[in-house]
C-alpha cells in the first residue's frame, strides 16, 4: 500500500489541512500582497511537528520522511510561497546539516529549525551561476585554523530572515567539481550581509535575496562535511530534495481543480450552470486526469527516495511533467473562471503567479529534460 | 483522576446533506464524517484536566466498525485508550445513556464529559439521562471547569441567560461541554503516530447486557423552507406598515 494511503498519513492529511485553513489560510493573500513571511504560522506548525518530521528524533524530528511528503503537499495546497521557505529551512537546510554535519553541528542547528523558531538557507546561485551550477565564483581560502569567504550568493530563498546559512564555495582556481566546501554561516557573522528581499511574480510570502560575503573569517567548526567534498555532499542530498519539490505542483494543482470545480457549479450563463457545458467539463476532466497521474507519480518517487533507490531520472521526469501539469491546471482554472479569475480576490490568481516557478526552481524544465535524456542515453 | 468522554461519529457540520430517498436519514455516500464538535471540544477539556491532574483519559462511541475512525481521532488529539461499542442498528438518546452506565460502572471514572449534544440530530438529552441513571451530579453546558484542590469537587461555570452561574459537584459527576468551554487542539504528528498504538477494547451490547430498544425514532427528514427572495420597501413608513402588517413582529 502506498504511504498515502494509510490510515495514520489520511489522518495527519486531515489534520494538516485543517491546521492550514485555520492558520495560514487566512494570513495567505495578506502575505503575498505585502510579501511578507508569515513566522508565527510556522511557530504553531512548529509546536505540532509538523515541520522537519523527516528529520532524526533526537533532535526533534521523526524520521518520517513519509509524514513530510504529507505536510509539504498539504501546505501548498493552501500556500505555496509558506512551504517554500520552509523547504528551504527544513529539508535542504536542515537535510544537509543532518547528513554531512558533525554530531556538535547537529546539535547546534537542528532542534531550533525543527521546533520553527530558527530558519535557515542553503546558497548555491550566484549572479554568474544558476543553471551551470559547478561555475560559481564564491571563494574558500585557508588562514591558519580559519577559512576566509568572499563572493555574492543571488536568489536565495530565505536569506532576507534567515539566521542560518549554508554557503557553497569553492577553492580559487579550482575547476570542476574540485575544491569545493560548504560552510556554515550565522547572521551577525561580520562580513556576512544580505540584501532588501526581491520584488517577485509568485511565491510572495517566501522572502529571495541576495548573499554578500566580504572577508568573512571562521573557524573549523563552521566548515560542513569535509574540505573539498562540497559539491559532491550537495550532489548527494539533492535527490532526496528533488523527490519532494514535484509535490509542490501537486498541491497547487488540487487547489485549482477544487476552486474551478466550486465555480463551475455556481457560475451560470446562457441560462445554464457554465459545469454543464462540455468545453468546461473537458478542462475539469483533463485537469484531474493529469493531476491524478502525477500525484501518484510523485507518490511512487517518494517510496523509491525512502528504499534508497537511485531517483535520478526518476525525479526528473517527475519535476518536469508535474510542473509542467500545474502550470496548465492554473491557465484553466483562470479561464474556467473568465474575469472573475483573473482578479486578486479569486485565489487562482495567485496559484497561477506561483506555479510559474516550479519550471524554474530547483532545476529548470530545460536542465530537468538534460537529465532524462543523459540518464536514457547513458 | 479518570476522566471518560463520549464521542460521536456525524457528519461535517460544513458538508452539504442530501435526504435520502426513504425520508429517514441523510445520504452519507461522499460526506465527511467528524467527530461531535462539542464531543471534540469534552476531549480537549479532559485533555486539560489530566494534564493538571494526571491521570487517564478514556473515550468511548457507539456505532458500528467506522466509528473508531472518531476513537482514533479522540486518541489522536492525546486520548489515552478507547472503548468502541459495536452496535450497528438505531438508539435513541436512552439506549446510549443505558450503555454509558454500564460502561461507568466498568471503568469508575471520576468525571464524565460529553459534548452538549450532538450536532446531527441535536437531541442534548444523553448527559442528562446518564446523570439520573447513575445518580449523579451533573453540571450541563460548562464554559468552564476547576477540580478543587482536593480533587473531590469540580466547579463548573455555566452561561445562562443574562449572566453566569458557577455549579459546584461532587465527584464523580457529569459535564457537558458548551461551546466556549475551549478551542480544542489539533493534533500533533507524535501523537497521530501514537494514536495507532493506543489500545481499543471493542464491546457488544449484548456483552454490556443492555437491550437496545428506542423509544423515539425519526419519522421524516424534511428540508428547510427556501428563503423567498426579499423585497425593497420605499420607505420607512413602508417598512414599518410591512413590520406590522406582513412580518407582525412590531
Ligand atoms: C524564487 C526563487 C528562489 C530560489 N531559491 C534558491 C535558493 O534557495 N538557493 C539557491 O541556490 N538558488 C535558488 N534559486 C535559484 C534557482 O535555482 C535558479 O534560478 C535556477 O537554477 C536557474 O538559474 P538561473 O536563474 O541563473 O537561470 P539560467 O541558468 O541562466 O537559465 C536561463 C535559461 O537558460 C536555460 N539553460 C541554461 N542552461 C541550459 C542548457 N545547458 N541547455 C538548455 N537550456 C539551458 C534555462 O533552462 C533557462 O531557461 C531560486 C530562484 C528563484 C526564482
Ligand atoms: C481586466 C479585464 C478588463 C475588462 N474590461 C471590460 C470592459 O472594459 N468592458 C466590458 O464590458 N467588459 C470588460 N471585461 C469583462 C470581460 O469581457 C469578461 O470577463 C468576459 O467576457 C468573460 O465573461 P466572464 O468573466 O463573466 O466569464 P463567463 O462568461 O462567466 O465565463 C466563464 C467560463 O465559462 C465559459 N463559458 C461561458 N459560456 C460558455 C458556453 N456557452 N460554452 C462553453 N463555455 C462557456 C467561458 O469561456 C469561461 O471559460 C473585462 C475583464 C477583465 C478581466
Amino acid at each position: 500500500m502506498i504511504f498515502a494511503d494509510k490510515e495514520e498519513y489520511i489522518k495527519l492529511r486531515n489534520e494538516v489541512h485543517k491546521f492550514n485553513l485555520k492558520e495560514l489560510a487566512p494570513v495567505a493573500d495578506e502575505s503575498d500582497e505585502k510579501e511578507a513571511f508569515p513566522v508565527s504560522v510556522l511557530k504553531n506548525a512548529g509546536v505540532l511537528g509538523y515541520v522537519g518530521p523527516h528529520l532524526p528524533e533526537q533532535y526533534g524530528g521523526m524520521g518520517d520522511y513519509y509524514a513530510k511528503a504529507v505536510v509539504y503537499e498539504e501546505n501548498c495546497r493552501v500556500c505555496f510561497g509558506y512551504n517554500l521557505s520552509l523547504n528551504a529551512s527544513d529539508l535542504i537546510f536542515a537535510n544537509n546539516i543532518a547528513r554531512h554535519g558533525t554530531e556538535e553541528q547537529r546539535q547546534k542547528y537542528l532542534p531550533g529549525v525543527i521546533k520553527g523558531e530558527k530558519i535557515g538557507c542553503w546558497a548555491l546561485t550566484e549572479p554568474d551561476a544558476g543553471s551551470d551550477a559547478l561555475s560559481i565564483r564564491t571563494t574558500w581560502k585557508k588562514d591558519g585554523n580559519h577559512y576566509i569567504i568572499n563572493g555574492r550568493k543571488t536568489f536565495i530563498t530565505n536569506a532576507p530572515i534567515a539566521d542560518f546559512f549554508i554557503v557553497i564555495a569553492r577553492k580559487p582556481d579550482s575547476i570542476k567539481a574540485e575544491g569545493g566546501c560548504a560552510f556554515i554561516l550565522e547572521r551577525g557573522m561580520e562580513g556576512l550581509s544580505t540584501g532588501q528581499p526581491f520584488k517577485k511574480l509568485g511565491g510572495r510570502c517566501s522572502p529571495t535575496g541576495e548573499i554578500v560575503l566580504e572577508d568573512v573569517r571562521i573557524s573549523k567548526e563552521y566548515l560542513l562535511g569535509k574540505e573539498g567534498s562540497g559539491f559532491k555532499d550537495m550532489f548527494s542530498s539533492l535527490d532526496i530534495e528533488r523527490a519532494y519539490t514535484p509535490l509542490s505542483s501537486i498541491g497547487i494543482a488540487q487547489s485549482c481543480l477544487d476552486e474551478a470545480i466550486l465555480y463551475a457549479k455556481q457560475r451560470k450563463q446562457f441560462g445554464q450552470y457554465i459545469s454543464e457545458f462540455q468545453l468546461i467539463q473537458e478542462k475539469l476532466a483533463v485537469m484531474s486526469a493529469e493531476l491524478e497521474v502525477a500525484r501518484r507519480y510523485v507518490y511512487h518517487l517518494i517510496e523509491l527516495m525512502v528504499m534508497g533507490k537511485r531517483i535520478t531520472k526518476e525525479a526528473s521526469i517527475a519535476k518536469l511533467f508535474a510542473s509542467d501539469m500545474v502550470n496548465r491546471a492554473a491557465r484553466e482554472a483562470i479561464q474556467i473562471m473568465g474575469g472573475y479569475g483573473y482578479m486578486r480576490e479569486y485565489k487562482v490568481e495567485r496559484y497561477f503567479r506561483d506555479a510559474k516557478l516550479l519550471e524554474i526552481g530547483a532545476g529548470t524544465s530545460e536542465i530537468q529534460k538534460l537529465i532524462i535524456a543523459r540518464e536514457l542515453l547513458k | 483522576m479518570k476522566i471518560l468522554v463520549t464521542v460521536k461519529r456525524v457528519s461535517d457540520p460544513e458538508a452539504k446533506l442530501k435526504i435520502k430517498p426513504d425520508g429517514l436519514w441523510i445520504q452519507t455516500e461522499g460526506v465527511k464524517f467528524v467527530v461531535n464538535p462539542f464531543d471534540e471540544i469534552a476531549v480537549e477539556e479532559a485533555l486539560r484536566i489530566k494534564e493538571k491532574q494526571t491521570g487517564e483519559v478514556v473515550v468511548v462511541s457507539v456505532g458500528d466498525k467506522v466509528v473508531t475512525e472518531q476513537i482514533r481521532a479522540a486518541l489522536a488529539m492525546g486520548a489515552d485508550r478507547g472503548i468502541f461499542v459495536n452496535y450497528a442498528g438505531s438508539y435513541d438518546s436512552y439506549d446510549i445513556a443505558n450503555i454509558l452506565a454500564k460502561i461507568v460502572e466498568q471503568e469508575k471514572p471520576d468525571i464524565i464529559i460529553l459534548g452538549k449534544q450532538a450536532v446531527d440530530d441535536d437531541m442534548g438529552q444523553a448527559g442528562f439521562m446518564l446523570a439520573e441513571l447513575l445518580g449523579y451530579p451533573q453540571a450541563a453546558f460548562a464554559s468552564k471547569v476547576e477540580i478543587t484542590d482536593d480533587k473531590k469537587k469540580a466547579k463548573v461555570t455555566r452561561e445562562i441567560d443574562g449572566g453566569l452561574e458557577v455549579k459546584e459537584v461532587e465527584l464523580p459527576c457529569i459535564i457537558t461541554a458548551d461551546l466556549r468551554l475551549n478551542t480544542p487542539r489539533y493534533a500533533s504528528l507524535p501523537n497521530i503516530m501514537k494514536a495507532k498504538q493506543k489500545p481499543v477494547k471493542e464491546l457488544t451490547v449484548e456483552s454490556l447486557g443492555v437491550a437496545v430498544k428506542p423509544r423515539v425514532t425519526v419519522k421524516k427528514l424534511s428540508e428547510p423552507p427556501k428563503r423567498k427572495g426579499g423585497v425593497k420597501v420605499e420607505s420607512v413608513q413602508d417598512l414599518v406598515s410591512k413590520l406590522k402588517t406582513e412580518a407582525k413582529v412590531i
